[in-house]
């Protein structure tokens, strides 16, 4: 009953969202605010509205009530409740509705804005119609493709259970993180088509939906690194980031987004690169709605199985549609969007972000053809080609080692121009702290000359964002005679922006490490005859004894349970270091094996051990063993990537409500335009 | 300005391309499943057969050459256990109507070569077998999987495909209906 | 081609199930490769379950597969003879490395391609962009934003 009502309260927030469509563009066109705040009231209330079907939904999974097709597809009575809570995404139909939750979410948080206040009004008509269009579009396929509340005419007894693969930590915040970071991004999107609709030539849309592009980009980073947790901890592949398809789709909306966010600081400094940030904000739109198209038609298989339907199409179709109308409305807007500034030097901070920026966008194009490569091979040459992990390593990797040099050389230059001498000067100690990384790191064995050398580009980036930091404190002790701690707090909160933007960059170049060290140093080896029972065998620093196998009850008992387990002592002295149990989980229903690691070694070096086989009962068995070295530094540099977010975020920044230089030019120069 | 048009230009060759893109797309999803429909043509292919399972015919043998016979096409694999449910089926059906104008095939599906001559020794299979290289075939007939059977008449037309193991009986009553037109 | 591999799946799903109610213990057992044929298995893409290498693929074809990679090497074959056979049998999509010649030669030049242009039309970009419009007093912009700033800028990067 309070499922139907859920339905109910879903076909609703389709019909506001219609509605704030249709009123918010009659309401600016006729001038009637009454006709606009209509709209928005509209807007507001899908989330709540959206948020009782989700209840809805929530009480039917909470319930048993398996007569809900949904229900039973992605819970049974075994069950437990924390799942069965989390199942709301656990599948298509109920995950696009948890989609529009969020959306809604996001919907209503900016409809809810002091919008007199931020100047920024004449935007909101076309910002709620944007808003309310994209989310009528997902309330559509919800109610009309993929309805998570249609139920059976005979309801079975017992519902088909999660899937396994889905009942990890990671797996349980992911999906909802990586849909904060799309429909957290779709409120910069808005304000841009605001903007263009409106012809505005400032960079008011920037301004107004900054820190809502952070938030999105945020959620968006905090997704894929726990993604890769997810990998690393269920799938067993002994990595972090396997290139799948559904990978690689928020990677690529982040390789744009991640430009947008330096590229729109161009504009608001210096007024230049209009058109530029434009096709940004539409082509970060656009990846995600082609990467869902791509994922969900099931055209990609990837490990995301469920993901496959038919409601590809209709995500193709809307996807011309808006591209077509995107593409139009920049058309028509070109000669309001010309640049205010010349460009005085590529030496200087536009232009290196402008090299950025271009690299960024030709990583993101090199995984999206090595993601559809297998279907454009298909639909040209017949054949599908399947394109592995080997073909993103060394195509992807030097781009992105690219862009971690130029991390190191951007903070340098001035905006405007640069004195070459100066930034030479500046480049000296960090490049002396470098080399000797690099001679330390040879003398102590690494001698490969490709990891030597990316290992010391990473070391040259460190050395300089963290001075940076050191030039800023120093310089505010100095002037305002601060001691060092509280000049560093300070400089930080005074600028926000830059200096938690640094420590993003300190925590891309702690995962760069990592990845260097896993891509490099990494090995992983099968034991070769398989080891009998109390017989050692030894990986690196580290002997495993076998003590046999043996069932285990299974966590939600609908699965059967094999772990081995393996004694782990120190290869140089024999110490007793513990204990470790990998396992395979058999889920009959879903007809799946997991193969789960056992996760040991140090900080540095992890070791990743998996049950590859065993025979007579365990008499004998097969171990699969990863060594991971640096794989830690990995999720050390993604928190540290977030807590650049935090300092960045963490109160509204003083200057918000004053205008931007750009922008304060244009008062004082009004009515003598330039051009 | 004089960049505006190449713009203009550039924007319009994008949205092109990706049009094209889905257009692509699209028709792969439209063709996804779209195995032939009985009473179209059969797609020609060119088959190698294993040493021992050619039953008097050529190492190479192409469908159409077996125009005017009735063909049973059956798609399988030494891994598939749904397979062993027909195998003795099939060989059965096969002996019996082997001299009639009927010619059966077997095409091995990605699948190795010594678990398949060993599964074809195990059944004592006699018909004609072959590897589907590249598995050409199986994309050409948009299997879904394996075992999938496809009963070919006499004029190289598909009349009925199956998707689950065979009984004699059907076995029988399908190529009976086909050699009584 | 998902929906041959999720019938494949489903009945590799189903070979596990018959295995399992025969055997011994609750899950299939699956014969592990040594070392040599681990490596070989490395380089190949699973043919059942879509993404992963043959190696970490637990399924009876894969079984298969590796059993006729050890069963090669044993005649002799060198590993690149062994891969050179996978990929003539099943087809180019068997190999987790695309080659770099052939077919998927454009898959490789791509990329390059790419990034070179990107930078070339950055580069034109750049020229246009400082042969038009005016040129701003930066360091006041930067100035009347805050003065902080400006006069740490003026410190650590102008002077010469």
């Amino acid at each position: 009953m309070f499922t139907d009502l859920g339905h109910l309260a879903v076909i609703f927030a389709f019909a506001a969202c219609l509605y704030a469509a249709v009123v918010s563009p009659i309401g600016a066109w006729r001038n009637d605010d009454r006709l606009v705040q209509s709209g928005r009231s509209a807007a507001l209330m899908t989330f709540p509205l959206i948020l009782i079907g989700s209840l809805g939904l929530w009480y039917a999974l909470l319930t048993h009530d398996f007569g809900v097709q949904y229900v039973a597809s992605v819970s049974s009575l075994a069950t437990p409740v924390f799942f069965r809570i989390t199942a709301l995404w656990g599948s298509q139909n109920g995950s696009i509705l948890f989609w529009c939750l969020i959306m809604s979410a996001f919907v209503a948080a900016a409809m809810l804005r002091d919008w007199d206040a931020a100047g920024d009004k004449p935007l909101l008509p076309y910002v709620t119609m944007t808003m309310a269009l994209v989310l009528g579009f997902f309330l559509f396929l919800q109610l009309f493709l993929a309805n998570a509340f249609v139920r059976y005419d005979f309801p079975p007894q017992d519902g088909r259970g999660l899937n396994p693969l889905l009942r990890h930590p990671g797996m349980i915040i992911h999906p909802p993180m990586l849909y904060a970071g799309y429909t957290g991004l779709l409120v910069p999107f808005a304000f841009c088509v605001a903007s263009l609709i409106t012809r505005r030539s400032d960079d008011l849309w920037l301004r107004s939906s900054r820190r809502w592009t952070l938030v999105g980009w945020a959620f968006l980073t905090a997704g894929l690194l726990l993604g890769g947790r997810w990998a690393h901890d269920v799938l067993g592949w002994g990595g972090y980031w396997g290139w799948d398809p559904s990978e690689n789709k928020p990677l690529i909306t982040w390789l744009i987004a991640t430009p947008f966010l330096h590229s729109a600081m161009i504009q608001e400094k210096r007024g230049m690169f209009k058109n530029w940030n434009v096709f940004l904000m539409m082509l970060t739109f656009a990846s995600m709605f082609f990467g869902t198209a791509f994922i969900r038609s099931g055209l990609l298989t990837s490990v995301h199985a469920f993901a496959a339907s038919d409601i590809g199409p209709y995500f193709m179709g809307a996807m011309v549609v808006i591209l077509t109308a995107c593409a139009a409305l920049w058309l028509t807007r070109l000669d309001v969007l010309r640049s205010e500034n010349k460009l005085d030097s590529v030496f200087s901070r536009e232009g290196i972000f402008l090299i950025q920026n271009v690299l960024f966008l030709s990583t993101a194009f090199t995984v999206f053809i090595g993601t559809i490569f297998p279907i454009l091979s298909e639909a040209i040459g017949g054949t599908k080609i399947t394109v592995g992990p080997p073909f993103f390593d060394q195509t992807a990797g030097p781009q992105m080692a690219a862009l971690v040099a130029l991390m190191g050389v951007a903070p340098l230059l001035a905006w405007g121009k640069s004195n070459g001498a100066a930034v030479g000067r500046q480049m000296l100690a960090p490049l002396i702290f470098a080399v000797a990384v690099m001679i330390a790191l040879f003398a102590a064995g690494a001698t490969q000359p490709v990891p030597l050398l990316l290992f010391g580009l990473c070391a040259y980036t460190l050395a300089q964002t963290v001075m940076e930091y050191v030039r800023g404190a120093r310089a505010r002790m100095r002037s305002m005679n601060e001691s060092a701690p509280v000049a560093l707090v300070r400089l930080a909160q005074k600028h926000q922006r830059r200096y938690g933007g640094y420590l993003v960059h300190i925590g891309v170049v702690l995962m760069a490490i990592g990845v260097i060290g896993k891509g490099f140093y990494g090995y992983d080896t099968i034991t070769t005859p398989a080891v009998k029972l109390n017989e050692s065998f030894t990986v690196g620093d580290y002997t495993f004894t076998y003590r046999g196998i043996r069932p285990v009850p299974c966590e939600f008992n609908d699965c059967q349970t094999i772990q081995a387990m393996l004694l782990v002592t120190s290869a140089n002295d024999g110490r007793v270091l513990g204990a470790v149990f990998p396992h395979r989980d058999h889920y009959p229903v879903q007809q799946h094996t997991a193969t789960i690691p056992a996760i040991s070694g140090t900080f540095n070096t992890e070791v990743y051990v998996l049950l590859a086989a065993w025979e007579d009962g365990g008499a004998t068995a097969s171990f699969q063993v990863f060594i991971n070295p640096l794989i830690n530094w990995i999720w050390v540099g993604g928190i540290v990537m977030i807590l650049g977010f935090v300092v960045c975020f963490w109160k509204a920044p003083e200057r918000e409500a004053v205008a931007s230089p750009a922008a304060a030019r244009r008062v004082v120069g009004a009515g003598a335009p330039a051009r | 300005m004089s960049g505006k048009p190449l713009i203009v230009a550039g924007i319009l060759l994008g949205i092109v391309a990706i049009a094209g893109v889905f257009a692509i797309a699209l028709n792969l999803v439209s063709q996804q499943g779209a195995r032939p429909k009985p009473g179209s043509p059969a797609p020609d292919f060119t088959l190698t057969l294993y040493p021992g399972y050619r039953a008097g015919l050529p190492e190479q043998i192409r469908l159409s050459d077996l125009r005017g016979k009735v063909v049973v096409m059956n798609f399988w694999a030494s891994w598939c256990v749904e397979c062993y449910k027909e195998a003795d089926a099939l060989e059965a059906v096969y002996r019996k109507y082997k001299d009639r104008g009927v010619i059966f095939l077997g095409i091995d599906y990605l699948d190795t070569e010594a678990p398949a001559l060993a599964y074809l020794k195990q059944y004592d299979v006699t018909y004609p077998n072959g590897l589907d290289v590249q598995q050409r075939i199986a994309r050409a007939y948009r299997i879904t999987g394996v075992p999938e059977t496809f009963f070919i008449d006499r004029n190289g037309v598909v009349r009925e495909v199956t998707i689950a193991p065979l009984t004699e009986a059907q076995l029988i009553a399908k190529i009976e209906a086909l050699l009584a037109e | 081609m998902l929906r041959f591999a999720l019938h494949t799946l489903r009945l590799s799903g189903l070979c596990f199930l018959v295995a399992c109610l025969l055997g011994r213990p609750v899950i299939a057992q699956v014969p592990a490769p040594d070392e040599e044929t681990y490596r070989i298995a490395k380089q190949l893409n699973c043919p059942t379950c879509a993404g992963r290498n043959l190696a970490d693929c637990p399924t009876e074809t894969c079984a298969q597969w590796k059993a006729e990679i050890k069963a090669q090497l044993d005649t002799g074959k060198s590993a690149q003879e062994v891969l050179d056979y996978f990929q003539a049998r099943f087809g180019p999509t068997v190999l987790q490395e695309p080659p770099k010649a052939g077919v998927t030669a454009p898959l490789w030049a791509a990329p390059v391609g790419a990034a070179l242009i990107f930078l070339l039309a950055a580069g034109a970009a750049m020229w246009r962009a400082s042969h038009r419009g005016e040129s701003a007093n930066v360091a006041a912009a930067d100035a009347a934003e805050d003065p902080f700033v400006a006069a740490l800028e003026a410190e650590v990067r102008r002077d010469g």
